[in-house]
């Protein structure tokens, strides 16, 4: 899993939808039962080869603005980038904007390591509601986040 | 649905599937789970594009380091104060999840994501029966959603005829064949009550399914409590069998009940996910059951083939699946299309 959450970090949140239209048309020549069987790794890998393909291009065209190389100088590491005070600034924001309950599963979560049982238990709530506060919560912070910020994703990553 | 509701219902499609895939047991993902997945991810660039994102939000919240700056108000106390911050949005669910209304509503959406996966055109139809003894019938290849005049959904399954008959006191749906679903709108004062043959089925609020043919009749709980009593003077007599979620009684033609059996409940109904399931059944109930569902009707010319045993999960109308998983079990069938259907046979030696 590790792996294939470095791969994804080849796509930028503002090209998603680029990248999406061409993944799916790869998906779709694939042969469906290859894909079943990891079809996570697959579209990962795939959202990271078009990034990585479209990143040649752009540098290839761009090579002799020095503020581009410049800019992908920047971002060179996506840690780096999530890392930015900005981005962590971006992230406690869209945060608050979810229910104290949402919160405190996502916080029981990612910082305690909690897995989903464990946290219904410890709130004293149905496993249901927290699959269902999890789900929300990232439906939430889909719209919420801004994507220039927290850019973690960038071109040309392995 | 414009492009705002597509995108949301993709967004919201997506972190369902995050959820499933990648939070909760990311090791125990099913080949069946894995193939729908797939499926979902075929169908539009938008889930595409809103599973990566969704992915993303995911990465950001990995890397996120100030978890001590966020306020979590007191929704870790027991009795926490999140109902009456936000109580529009969530009161009423968490008051059906606390009586056990969660079940019903996850399996509801595990359905919703079968249904949208395998575009099983469910027409849905509102009719207000207000007559005493309104039928309601499907016919062959047809599957429809019915809301009664009280509220309560009613799914048929092909070739299902119902007979409705509301009193004052009492909800009387008599299913006369075929099987059907039913989401009984909770009413205490009203109970609602479901015969076939002569078992009958008393609910008051509760999601649960009867299906009248050749094996009996079979009642599953999905959701709340029922009474079930195999003749009209068990049911006069209070002789009931209560059943509740999760569990399934038979009743045989003759009469005699079969022990209540604790069943996976998506797979008891997986016809009202519009999905056929068998196991060990012979070729020729299979056909039957597939008939039902499709205009195009498949036929066997060969009694030794139609007694050859199938198991398996097929959608109801994609006959063309099972026709592969049958070429595929010998190396003797044929199949051969004509204008009246379509002919299962065994290739001459």
């Amino acid at each position: 899993m590790r792996r294939f959450l470095a791969s994804r970090n080849a796509v930028r949140p503002a090209d998603f939808d680029d990248v999406a239209q061409e993944v799916f048309l790869r998906l779709l020549r694939y042969d469906a039962a290859q894909i079943v069987e990891h079809p996570q790794a697959y579209l990962f890998k795939m959202a990271s080869n078009v990034a990585a393909e479209w990143s040649i291009r752009s540098s290839n065209r761009l090579l002799h603005e020095p503020h581009w190389l410049a800019s992908l100088a920047a971002e060179d590491s996506p840690e780096k980038a999530l890392d930015s005070e900005a981005a962590q600034r971006e992230i406690l924001r869209a945060l608050n904007t979810l229910s104290p309950r949402e919160r405190a599963i996502l916080k029981l979560y990612f910082e305690e390591g909690l897995s989903q049982a464990e946290i219904a238990t410890r709130l004293n709530v149905s496993f249901r509601i927290v699959r269902r506060d999890f789900e929300k919560s990232y439906g939430k912070l889909r719209r919420e986040l801004n994507d220039e910020l927290t850019r973690a994703l960038q071109y040309g990553h392995e | 649905m414009d492009t705002n509701d597509r995108r949301a219902r993709a967004t919201h499609e997506a972190t369902q599937w995050w959820n499933r895939l990648s939070i909760q047991k990311p090791t125990e993902v099913s080949q069946s789970e894995r193939e729908l997945f797939t499926e979902w991810l075929r169908e539009s660039p938008l889930h595409v594009a809103e599973f990566l994102r969704v992915a993303h939000v995911h990465d950001s919240l990995e890397r996120f380091k100030l978890w001590d700056e966020v306020e979590v108000g007191g929704a870790a106390a027991p009795d926490n104060i999140v109902q009456l911050r936000d109580v529009d949005e969530r009161a009423p669910e968490d008051a059906e999840e606390s009586n056990g209304g969660h079940e019903a509503r996850s399996r509801v959406r595990t359905w919703a994501i079968a249904a949208s996966s395998c575009l099983i055109a469910v027409l849905g139809t509102w009719f207000a029966l207000g007559l005493r003894g309104d039928v309601i019938e499907s016919k062959l290849a047809e599957r429809r959603q019915v809301m009664l005049e009280d509220g309560t959904v009613v799914q048929l399954e092909p070739e299902t005829r119902l007979r409705v008959k509301f009193e004052e006191q009492l909800r009387r749906v008599e299913l006369e064949r075929g099987r059907a679903l039913f989401r009984v709108a909770k009413n205490a004062q009203r109970p609602f009550l479901v015969s076939a043959d002569q078992t009958s089925v008393r609910a008051v609020g509760t999601a649960f399914g009867v299906e009248s043919g050749s094996r009996g009749v079979v009642v599953t709980v999905v959701e709340g409590k029922v009474a079930v009593a195999d003749s009209p003077k068990a049911q006069a007599d209070g002789a009931e069998i209560f059943l509740t979620a999760g569990q399934q009684v038979t009743v045989r033609d003759s009469g005699n009940v079969a022990p209540v059996r604790v069943v996976d409940t998506t797979r008891a109904l997986a016809w009202a996910q519009g999905q056929l399931v068998f196991e060990n059944d012979t070729l020729a109930d299979v056909i039957q059951e597939f008939n039902r569902y499709n205009r195009v009707q498949l036929s066997i010319d060969d009694a030794q083939l139609a007694t050859r045993k199938v198991s398996g999960v097929f959608e109801a109308t994609d006959s063309e699946t099972l026709l592969a998983f049958i070429r595929e079990s010998g190396a003797d069938v044929s199949i051969t299309r004509t204008d009246a259907g379509i002919v299962i046979g065994t290739t001459p030696r």
